[in-house]
């Protein structure tokens, strides 16, 4: 459900108090799209707050869509110029990924059939599939994780990346055929 | 067949939620961005008398623009060629009661023109006619008027003056006439500054005065509608960071008093602002006196008067008290619009006896002038810019151990009734960590005073590398964390890592029983150990973990679980009578550093 329009005017208008019902509504969903392009916390507190400053930069010129998407859009938009700008970006942040706890990061489902190692050796093999998430181009990186961790439909992908919809089914398609190259050695035991 | 899109759907995120720290530091810049564009808006109506959408600009901005030019061209050269003949506006007057007024000078510092700055404004130079007198008249009669309008009801409340352009020396005997005629019956603050500034307001639609003060601490934003006690408060609350700490000294006179002396403040270099009252305080503890709970025992009030130096040499005050105990001394501060805050070190002293003093840092960076006697012992705060803390509570004793990969911190309680917590902080790169510093992080924040340790795993801290240095420090935050305090550094090396993979192990051996294979090897003891994969391959004789062609068959991670059985049968491309090739590779540091042990060779049945 969004927010009522009547906020999202007063917030293009310039009202701080809309402003702040609005990060307070959209902040749990926009910091997990950071967190999950940038993987680590302090890109992905950037990336937040660039994103609300952008929003508020460019608040004339939202249109009566869905805030969330155009939200969402913004963030995207500031991930991919970032790492456009910074060449050595994502060796960046991909090093200081694996340099913290990739595991922290997922969920392992509990099985109660499962032994506690095998429960570890899930949530290994689900650090190992981040890890090579997080070494995809961001062309493809971006979509995977909308379409896999964010549920965005195509449609929606390809609406927040402003590319056609056959170029993001093409983009996730390239990426699985990399990741699975990447992890056929290592999961196919 | 390897089903990557299995994979994919089966791996779920965990939720992470952005920190309180992070909210609030995006609402700070979000508003201040918000400003930004409300003050564009507000330009854009003032030159335009409208707003216009953008087609509208483009199209009005094709046929106005050469219309416009060849108009400026003439009002610019005409400006010039009269503004030697008559006597322009050289110098802008700003009188900020709440009514705002401002007046334009000739170069004979004679008022040329009067513009209102709010409604409040506009109905008081309704009462007065000052053009063609001068400044010092005009600027009288407009706080006379204000008096007689009730906008100035006494001694407590301010009038700002600011002057923007050459300084001259009609301006220097204004503000000696002007304090003289007002310094009494109000608190009289005058600012100075640039025509470049007077333009600056003007673009924000705000008093060019209330501006310049503003620029007396950082990131203090001026609306219209705000009074010269909105902006002295909020001044002197970012002030507190940086506060001028008296290095204070005690002394027993008698068996019944002691003398209190401190040393020089420049109130100035701190970008104070209008009235600051110093209390010399007493009392029976050091706890008393963190608490904000001392017996005043000296006042003094000091004002500033706009940009002018200020440096008073304060003087000593004599404290008496009855009977023989240990009595405890320090400085408060109360500056106009905030709250009471301790700003100088604490000293005791028992009476009759030598005098001793809390444990304060070190580094003494006060007046060289300061005298004290044999019997007098003074402790400096630990940094100028930074001395809140240090005299809030010695925030000094951070001690710190590492055992495996675990830190262990612990640190003296802060008494202090602003205390809102402890930063956790720590660095690999600055050997200062302080919160909001760069290149810092904080691995905890504590909210209980009494909580005063913590352990941390330092294979989590951001930047962790086996073998550095990182250092490590606790800084106290005060008052909405507008205040805060970096207690001493401590210095941990992470461990090391191991040494290069040479197969440090070789006593991996096996056995066959039927189809299963048992493997045996020597316990691995080493600090950031995450476990033994346990690798086999067909076609590379040395399997290592991640390399091509070669699988792990279990992933044992208690360091003391050193054998293991493997159902020959399962193993990934398994063929009777084949020879398959074992061995373990032993992970550290969150898997970056694989260290593989023997390889075993072994024919299947």
């Amino acid at each position: 459900m969004g927010v009522p329009n009547v906020l999202i005017e007063r917030f293009v208008e310039g009202d701080s108090n809309a402003l702040n019902s609005l990060i307070e509504e959209y902040k749990t969903d926009l910091y997990n799209l950071c967190f999950r392009l940038t993987l680590n916390k302090h890109d992905a507190d950037d990336l937040f707050q660039q994103t609300w400053i952008k929003a508020i930069k460019y608040s004339d010129r939202f249109e009566n869509t869905s805030f969330k998407a155009w939200l969402f859009k913004i963030c995207v938009n500031i991930f991919r110029d970032d790492c456009r700008r910074l060449s050595r970006r994502r060796k960046y942040v991909v090093d200081e990924f694996e340099s913290t706890s990739e595991k922290d990061l997922v969920i392992t489902s509990i099985d109660s059939e499962q032994s506690v190692e095998e429960q570890m050796e899930k949530q290994h093999t689900q650090a190992l599939i981040v890890t090579s998430i997080n070494k995809l181009p961001e062309k493809l990186k971006t979509p995977v994780v909308l379409f896999y961790y964010q549920q965005l439909s195509y449609a929606e992908i390809a609406q927040t990346m402003q590319i056609p919809e056959g170029t993001v089914k093409s983009r996730i398609s390239n990426a699985k055929k990399k990741l699975k190259g990447e992890l056929e050695g290592y999961l196919n035991v | 067949m390897f089903n990557i899109d299995k994979y994919l759907e089966d791996l779920s995120f965990k939720d992470v939620s952005p920190s309180d720290d992070l909210i609030e530091h995006t609402l700070v810049q979000c508003k201040s961005e918000m400003d930004k564009r409300a003050s564009k808006r507000s330009r854009t109506k003032h030159k335009g008398g409208f707003f216009m959408n953008k087609s509208t600009y483009k199209r009005v901005g094709i046929i106005a623009t050469p219309v416009l030019a060849v108009l400026v061209i003439g009002i610019f050269l005409a400006t010039n060629f009269f503004s030697t003949k008559l006597n322009s506006v050289q110098t802008y007057y700003t009188v900020d009661i709440n009514p705002s007024v401002c007046i334009g000078v000739d170069k004979n510092d004679v008022v040329r023109e009067v513009v209102s700055q709010n409604d409040d404004a506009a109905e008081l130079i309704k009462k007065i006619d000052v053009k063609g007198k001068s400044a010092e008249l005009a600027i009288g009669k407009i706080i006379d008027t204000a008096k007689e309008s009730g906008y100035i009801k006494d001694s407590e409340k301010y009038v700002l003056i600011g002057h923007f352009g050459k300084e001259n020396k009609e301006f220097t005997k204004l503000q000696q006439s002007l304090e003289k005629n007002y310094g009494d019956t109000v608190k009289l603050l005058i600012v100075s500054g640039s025509l470049d500034d007077k333009k600056a307001a003007d673009s924000l639609d705000v008093s060019a005065g209330m501006l310049k003060l503003s620029k007396q601490a950082q990131g203090v934003k001026v609306k219209k509608e705000d009074k010269v006690e909105d902006i002295i408060g909020t001044v002197n609350k970012k002030i507190h960071t940086n506060l001028c700490a008296p290095k204070l000294q005690v002394k027993v006179a008698s068996e019944s008093s002691v003398n209190l002396s401190w040393n020089k403040l420049d109130l100035n270099a701190i970008g104070f602002v209008g009235k600051v009252t110093y209390q010399i305080v007493m009392g029976d503890s050091e706890e008393q006196i963190l608490q904000m709970n001392g017996q005043v025992v000296a006042t003094m009030s000091y004002y500033s008067y706009g940009q002018q130096p200020l440096h008073y040499n304060l003087k000593s005050a004599n404290a008496q008290f009855l009977g023989q105990a240990t009595k405890y001394f320090a400085i408060y501060a109360k500056f106009d619009g905030s709250e009471t805050v301790m700003c100088s070190n604490v000293v005791n002293g028992v009476l009759g006896e030598a005098l001793t003093t809390s444990s304060s840092p070190a580094s003494d960076n006060s007046n060289k002038n300061d005298t004290a006697s044999s019997k007098t012992t003074t402790v400096a705060p630990s940094s100028a810019k930074n001395n809140a803390g240090a005299s809030i509570n010695n925030f000094s004793n951070i001690r710190g151990s590492i055992l495996g990969t675990t830190v262990s911190l612990n640190w003296d309680k802060i008494s202090y009734n602003g205390f809102e917590g402890y930063k956790v902080m720590y660095s690999f790169i600055n050997s200062k960590p302080v919160y909001q510093n760069s290149g810092c992080h904080y691995a905890k924040w504590i909210t209980n005073p009494n909580e005063t340790s913590c352990s941390i795993d330092v294979t989590t801290l951001n930047g962790y590398t086996p073998g550095a240095t990182c250092y490590f420090s606790i800084t106290a935050l005060y008052s909405s964390h507008n205040v805060k305090i970096a207690g001493n550094v401590i210095s941990i090396p992470m461990p090391s890592a191991p040494a290069e993979p040479s197969y440090p192990y070789s006593n991996i051996i096996s056995s066959v029983s039927g189809t299963t294979v048992n493997l045996s090897w020597d316990k691995i003891n080493y600090i950031g150990f995450e476990g033994y994969k346990v690798m086999y391959s067909f076609v590379d004789s040395k399997p290592v973990y991640q390399k091509s062609g070669c699988y792990y068959a279990k992933w044992i991670t208690n360091p003391d679980e050193t054998s293991c059985s493997i159902d020959v049968t399962t193993l990934n491309g398994y063929t009777p009578g084949a020879t398959c090739y074992f061995s373990i590779t032993a992970l550290y540091g969150s898997h970056s550093i694989k260290i593989p042990g023997n390889v075993i060779a072994t024919i299947l049945p």
